[in-house]
C-alpha cells in the first residue's frame, strides 16, 4: 500500500510532463490518420492530373479529354508553376499534360504530334501515365485507318470500353478498416513513447541509489516490491490504452469500433500495452536520468515502429528487415492489426491466426517481466 | 584566452553523453531506421515480376492474339509475370493458398481476372490485362477493316500479323520530362534539419555554462577577469564546431553509406547545412538567455521544439504540403522547414531563387536571435543569481 | 592598515524582502575576516554583490581602493572565490578543471602549470589529478572545489561555507590550507555558520541578521558583548523548589534552571563566580557530583544576539 501510493505521488508531481506527451501523441496520432501517405489504397482512387490545353477542343483533342475526365481527376486548382511542382513532389498532383497547339490537326495527318508531360513519383503516376499512353496509342493505330475526326473519336472510346471482368475473392471490406489498421499500428509509437517516458521517470524515484538502498534495507521481498510496482504501472498504462480507444471513437467513428473487428483491434492493443509495460519496467532498471529516458524511449519506439511497419506498411519493408523485426513484440502486434483488417469470418480458423500472435505478445510482455526481477534481484546489491 | 576556453569547451562538449547521443548518436539511428524502413519505397520503380496462373483450356487457346502477347509478357528478361498454366480448379486453390496472386482465364471469348485483396500486383495484373485485353480487339479490328478494304482477299494471318504491327508501332510521341524524385528523400532532409536544430541544445548549455544568473560554473567565469563577449562567443563557436561537424558527418554517412541521394550540388548543401546549423545556435542562445531553465529542462524544450517543426516540415508522413497550404507561414519562419526546403529546392527547381530565399530567411531568422539574445546578454549585473 | 574592501551603505532587495539593509563593512590587509550568521541572512547576497554579480538598489563598493564593476578586470584578477556549491566540469579531470579555471586569469601556460601544480599540492589532491569530479568523495569534491577557485594565487580571497558536509580530515586540510593562503598574504573572507572554525581561523568576526550587522569584532571583543559571562553547571541527584529559588540570590547570577539531575547557573559580570556556588553549595548542604563552568562561546553570543541558533 506505501508503494503504491508513493508510486501515485510521484505520478503527480510528474503530471506535466504526463499531459504534455499524452497530447501530443494524440495529436501525432490523429494528424497521421489524417494526412494521406502515399502508400495506403492506391486503387481506390483515381490519378489527379492537371491538363493543360492549349489545342481546340476537337478530334483527338476532345476525345481524349472525354477520356481523362472519365478515368482520372482532372484538377483545375493549379495556375501556379511553383504549387504545381511542388504538388507534383508531395504526390497531390501525379501527372501535368501540355497539349500543344493544334494537336488534333497534326494528330490527323499522322505527323506525330508532340505531348508533355511530366509526372510525379509513385504508383499512381505509373497509372496515370498508362491511361495517357493507352487512349494515345489506340488513337494512333486507328488513325492508320484513314478515319474523319468523329469516327476516330468513337472508334477509340468503343475499343477502350472493352473492360474486363475481376473477380474478387475476399469479403473482407479492408478498405473500411484500412484507417482503423493505422490508428492501432500507430498506437505501437504512442503507447511505447507514453508508457516508457513516464513509468521510467517514476521509478527513477524509486531506483535513485540512496532510496533504493533504503528500500533494500527495508523488510519487504524484492518480488513483491517489484510486483506492487508493476501493477501500478500497469494501472498508468491502462489509462493510456482506455485514452488512445475512447479518441479511436472519436477519430474512427462509432460504427468502426463497434464492431468484433473493433473489439478485435482494442484487445489487441490492451495486450500490447501490457507489454509496453514491461518493456518500460525493464528499461527503467537501467537509466538514471532524465536525457537517458528520452534517449532510450526514442530509439524503441521510433525503431520498432520503423522496423516492425508502424510507419510504413510492413508489405513495403523489405524482407531482411521484416525478418528481423521478428524478434520485437510490434511486429506481432501489427501483424495482428493487418489480420484483423483482412479477417473475413469470425470462425476460430480465420481468428487463430490472430490469437496466436496476441499470445505471442503476450509472451513477450512475461519474459520482459521475468528478467526484469531477475535483472533487480542481481541488482539487489548494490556494487 | 579565446582559444583556451574554446578548446575546454569543445573538450567538455564532446565528452557529454546526452549531448553527443542527441546531436550526433540519434540523427545517425534515425537515418539508419529510415534507410531500413524506406528501402524499398526508394526504388520501388524497380519492378518484381510476380507470379500469376492461367488457365490455358479451349477457351483461352481460342482468343490467339491475346494468349499470343500473355505469352510475351510472360517470358524473357523484362517479363512482368511468371505464369503457371494449369487448370482452373488448381489456379484456385493456387490463389486460396497464396501461391498466386491471381488467375487470368477467358470465358465466353471475354478476358477474366480473379483475384484476391486489393494490393499492389493485383492492379498492375488487372490493368495489364485490360490493356493486353484492349490491344488484342484492336489488332481484330484494324484486321478486320484491312481486310474489309481489300474485299477479304487478304490473308488471314498476314493481315494480323500487319494490324498486329500497326498496334505495336502505335507509338504517340510522349516528352516526359519528369523531374522525379522521391518523396522518401524530403524525410531525409527533414532529418539533417532537424539534426541541426537539435544543435540549439549545445549552444544553450554553451550559454548556460558561462551565465552566472544560470549556473554555478557561469558564477566562477562572470568574476575571472575574461571579457563576457570573448568567453560567449568562444562557447558559440565551440557548440557551432561541434554541431557543424556532426551534421557534416551525417550528412557524408547518408550520401557515402546509406546511398541517399543529394544531386551534383554537395557544395551548396554543406552551405544550406551550415546556415541552418547557425540559426539552431542562435536558437540555442536565445533560449538560453531568456529562460531560466536546467539544462535538461532545456533540452527537453528543444526536442519538443524540433519534433514540432519536423511534423511542420513533413516528418513523419509528408505532411509538410498539407501545412503549407493550411498556414503558409508557418514553415517560413520554422527553421526546420526552411532547412528541408532549402534542399527540397536545391534538387527540385533549376533556378535558385527559392534556395536562396530560403537560406537568406535562415540568415535573417539567426540575426533576430542573435540580436535579440545580445540584448539580453549586455546586462552586467543580475537581479538574482 | 590598509582596506582592501570597502562597502558603504549596501542595500539589496528581492521583491518585498530585503536581503541586504544600508550594510557598511570593511576589510582590512591580511586578515581572515569571518561573516556569521544563520541561513538567508545576506551573507551569499552582500558577497555576490561585492564581486558584481548581482545588481544592488544602492551603495558604494571599492576593492583595491577602485570602484567594483563587471568589466574591473584588473581588480577581478587579484580576486578569487570558492562559492559554497561545487561547480565543475564533470567531463574535466581535477586537473582539467583546475587548469581550465585558471586559465581564465592566466594565460602563460609555463605559469599556469606552475599554479595548477601549487594548488594541487595545497589542498592535497596530487594523488588523484587525473580522476574525474564523479569518482571523488565529497571532502575531495570540496577540496576541488576550493583549488578552482584559487589556483590563480589571487590577493584577496572569499570562502562561501567552504567545509559544509565535508569530513574531518578534509575539513582540516582546507582549514590549513587557508591559513596557508593568508600567511603567504592573501586577504580572506570567511563564511561559515561553523562556530568553531570561526574562533580558531578568523582574526575578526561580522555577524550578519536580516541583512545586517549586528555586531563585529574580534572573538574576545564579541565575547564581551555578551551579558554571560560564565555558565556554571552542576550535576545534582535532587533538588527542591525551595532550594532551587535560593541559587538566585547568588550575587550576580542571571539565571538558574534544573533539568534531569543538571543544575545550570548563568552568571553575569564579576569574578570568583564559581567559588561563591561551591560556597553556597556546601552551605546549604547540597550534594552535587560535579561542577565545572563554561566561558561563553560564540554560539552563546549569537543565540543572544540573534534569538537563533547558527545550525539549524
Amino acid at each position: 500500500m506505501t508503494v503504491s501510493r508513493a508510486f501515485w505521488k510521484i505520478a503527480l508531481k510528474n503530471i506535466g510532463t504526463i499531459i504534455l506527451y499524452t497530447n501530443m501523441l494524440v495529436l501525432f496520432g490523429t494528424m497521421n490518420i489524417n494526412s494521406g501517405s502515399t502508400t495506403a489504397q492506391f486503387e481506390a482512387a483515381k490519378p489527379t492530373v492537371v491538363v493543360f490545353n492549349h489545342d481546340k477542343e476537337a478530334g483527338v483533342t476532345k476525345g481524349f479529354l472525354e477520356y481523362l475526365n472519365k478515368n482520372a481527376e482532372v484538377s483545375k486548382d493549379y495556375a501556379d508553376d511553383d504549387r504545381l511542382k511542388d504538388a507534383l513532389f508531395y504526390e497531390q498532383v501525379t501527372l501535368v499534360i501540355d497539349i500543344p497547339e493544334e494537336y488534333h490537326q497534326e494528330f490527323a495527318l499522322g505527323h506525330d504530334p508532340e505531348l508533355k508531360m511530366r509526372s510525379s513519383a509513385g504508383y499512381s503516376a505509373e497509372l496515370a501515365k498508362v491511361i495517357v499512353r493507352r487512349y494515345l496509342t489506340a488513337a494512333k493505330a486507328y488513325s492508320t485507318l484513314g478515319l474523319n475526326d468523329n469516327e476516330l473519336a468513337s472508334k477509340v472510346e468503343k475499343s477502350l470500353e472493352k473492360e474486363i471482368d475481376v473477380e474478387l475473392k475476399t469479403k473482407a471490406d479492408t478498405a473500411k478498416y484500412s484507417t482503423a489498421t493505422r490508428y492501432f499500428s500507430f498506437a505501437n509509437y504512442s503507447i511505447l513513447a507514453c508508457v516508457i517516458t513516464i513509468i521510467c521517470l517514476i521509478m527513477m524515484s524509486f531506483n535513485r541509489m540512496e532510496v533504493r538502498k533504503r528500500n533494500l534495507v527495508s523488510s519487504i521481498e524484492i518480488s513483491k516490491m517489484n510486483r506492487t510496482l508493476l501493477k501500478n504501472c500497469c494501472i498508468y498504462s491502462l489509462g493510456v490504452w482506455a485514452l488512445f480507444v475512447i479518441i479511436g471513437f472519436f477519430v474512427l467513428g462509432f460504427d468502426v469500433l463497434w464492431s468484433i473487428h473493433g473489439l478485435l483491434y482494442i484487445a489487441n492493443t490492451l495486450i500490447f500495452a501490457g507489454c509496453a509495460t514491461t518493456v518500460a519496467f525493464l528499461v527503467s532498471q537501467f537509466v538514471t536520468s532524465q536525457g537517458a529516458v528520452s534517449g532510450m524511449m526514442n530509439v524503441i519506439a521510433l525503431g520498432s515502429s520503423f522496423l516492425c511497419g508502424a510507419f510504413v506498411p510492413a508489405e513495403y519493408l523489405p524482407g531482411a528487415v521484416l525478418g528481423f523485426a521478428h524478434i520485437m513484440p510490434s511486429y506481432y502486434f501489427i501483424d495482428a492489426s493487418n489480420k484483423i483488417m483482412a479477417l473475413e469470418d469470425y470462425s476460430f480458423a480465420s481468428l487463430l491466426p490472430i490469437l496466436i500472435n496476441m499470445a505471442i505478445v503476450l509472451v513477450f510482455a512475461i519474459g520482459f517481466a521475468l528478467i526484469t526481477n531477475y535483472v533487480s534481484k542481481k541488482k539487489q546489491k548494490i556494487a | 584566452m579565446f582559444f583556451h576556453n574554446y578548446k575546454y569547451a569543445l573538450k567538455t562538449l564532446l565528452k557529454n553523453k546526452a549531448l553527443v547521443f542527441w546531436t550526433l548518436a540519434f540523427p545517425f539511428i534515425l537515418a539508419i531506421f529510415f534507410n531500413l524502413a524506406f528501402a524499398r519505397l526508394h526504388d520501388y520503380d524497380q519492378f518484381e515480376p510476380f507470379d500469376i496462373a492461367i488457365v490455358r483450356d479451349d477457351a483461352y487457346n481460342n482468343e490467339q492474339t491475346f494468349a499470343a502477347a500473355f505469352k510475351t509478357l510472360t517470358s524473357g528478361d523484362e517479363r512482368m509475370f511468371k505464369a503457371k498454366y494449369v487448370d482452373f480448379d488448381e489456379a484456385d486453390k493456387m490463389l486460396d493458398e497464396e501461391k498466386v496472386e491471381g488467375i487470368v482465364y477467358v470465358k465466353d471469348g471475354q478476358a477474366h481476372v480473379k483475384i484476391k485483396g486489393n494490393g499492389t500486383n493485383q492492379t498492375v495484373l488487372k490493368m495489364t490485362t485490360e490493356q493486353v485485353a484492349q490491344m488484342s480487339g484492336m489488332i481484330d479490328d484494324i484486321a478486320d477493316a484491312e481486310q474489309q478494304r481489300a474485299g477479304g482477299t487478304l490473308n488471314l494471318i498476314e493481315v494480323k500479323m500487319k494490324a498486329a504491327e500497326i498496334v505495336q508501332n502505335a507509338q504517340p510521341k510522349i516528352s516526359d520530362d519528369s523531374h522525379v524524385m522521391n518523396v522518401v528523400s524530403i524525410e531525409f532532409f527533414t532529418l539533417i534539419a532537424m539534426a541541426c536544430m537539435q544543435g540549439a541544445m549545445l549552444s544553450s548549455e554553451m550559454l548556460n555554462r558561462c551565465l552566472p544568473n544560470l549556473s554555478h560554473r557561469g558564477k566562477r567565469v562572470a568574476i575571472a577577469p575574461t571579457k563576457k563577449s570573448v568567453v560567449v562567443l568562444s562557447n558559440l563557436l565551440a557548440g557551432y564546431t561541434m554541431l557543424l561537424g556532426s551534421v557534416i558527418l551525417l550528412i557524408l554517412f547518408m550520401r557515402f553509406v546509406l546511398g541517399v541521394d543529394f544531386g551534383d550540388n554537395m557544395g551548396l548543401i554543406m552551405l544550406l547545412a551550415s546556415i541552418g546549423s547557425l540559426t539552431a545556435t542562435m536558437f540555442g542562445m536565445l533560449l538560453a538567455v531568456m529562460f531560466k531553465m536546467s539544462d535538461n529542462a532545456k533540452q527537453v524544450v528543444v526536442l519538443i521544439i524540433t519534433m514540432v517543426g519536423c511534423l511542420f516540415a513533413g516528418m513523419f508522413g509528408g505532411m509538410k504540403i498539407f501545412f503549407d497550404e493550411a498556414c503558409p507561414w508557418m514553415n517560413k519562419i520554422n527553421p526546420v522547414g526552411l532547412i528541408t526546403d532549402g534542399f527540397y529546392s536545391l534538387l527540385y527547381y533549376d533556378d535558385m531563387t527559392r534556395f536562396i530565399v530560403n537560406a537568406l530567411s535562415l540568415v535573417a531568422l539567426a540575426a533576430i536571435f542573435f540580436v535579440l539574445s545580445v540584448r539580453n546578454l549586455r546586462r552586467a549585473r543580475y537581479d538574482s543569481v | 592598515m590598509k582596506n582592501v574592501i570597502e562597502v558603504k551603505h549596501l542595500t539589496k532587495s528581492y521583491k518585498q524582502n530585503k536581503a541586504v539593509d544600508d550594510l557598511s563593512l570593511a576589510v582590512k590587509e591580511g586578515e581572515i575576516l569571518g561573516l556569521l550568521g544563520p541561513n538567508g541572512s545576506g551573507k551569499t547576497t552582500t558577497m555576490n554583490c561585492i564581486l558584481s554579480l548581482l545588481k544592488y538598489d544602492a551603495g558604494d563598493i571599492k576593492i583595491f581602493g577602485k570602484e567594483m564593476a563587471p568589466d574591473a578586470y584588473d581588480t577581478k584578477a587579484k580576486i578569487g572565490v570558492v562559492f559554497q556549491e561545487v561547480a565543475v566540469f564533470d567531463e574535466l579531470t581535477v586537473y582539467g578543471n583546475i587548469d581550465y579555471f585558471c586559465g581564465l586569469y592566466i594565460e602563460d601556460k609555463a605559469t599556469r602549470a606552475q599554479y595548477v601544480e601549487d594548488a594541487l599540492k595545497l589542498v592535497g589532491l596530487e594523488e588523484n589529478k587525473n580522476q574525474y569530479p564523479k569518482q571523488l568523495s565529497g571532502g575531495l569534491l570540496r577540496r576541488l572545489n576550493i583549488a578552482c577557485g584559487i589556483a590563480h594565487k589571487p590577493k584577496l580571497i572569499f570562502l562561501d561555507e567552504p567545509t559544509v558536509a565535508v569530513d574531518p580530515q578534509s575539513r582540516n586540510n582546507i582549514l590549513e590550507g587557508i591559513k596557508k593562503l593568508r600567511d603567504d598574504g592573501a586577504t580572506i573572507i570567511y563564511t561559515t555558520h561553523y562556530m568553531e572554525e570561526v574562533e580558531i581561523l578568523c582574526d575578526r568576526v561580522i555577524i550578519l541578521d536580516h541583512g545586517k550587522i549586528i555586531a563585529e569584532g574580534t572573538n574576545d571583543e564579541l565575547k564581551a558583548l555578551a551579558k554571560i559571562e560564565e555558565k556554571v553547571t552542576v550535576e545534582v541527584a535532587e533538588l527542591s523548589p525551595k532550594q532551587l529559588s535560593g541559587f538566585e540570590k547568588i550575587k550576580n547570577v542571571d539565571s538558574v534552571s534544573y533539568e534531569e539531575g543538571a543544575l545550570k547557573v548563568v552568571f553575569g559580570k564579576g569574578k570568583n563566580n564559581l567559588a561563591e556556588m561551591i560556597e553556597y553549595l556546601k552551605a546549604n548542604r547540597i550534594n552535587y557530583s560535579r561542577i565545572f563552568a563554561e566561558r561563553p562561546t560564540l554560539n552563546d553570543v549569537f543565540l543572544e544576539l540573534t534569538g537563533k541558533e547558527l545550525r539549524d
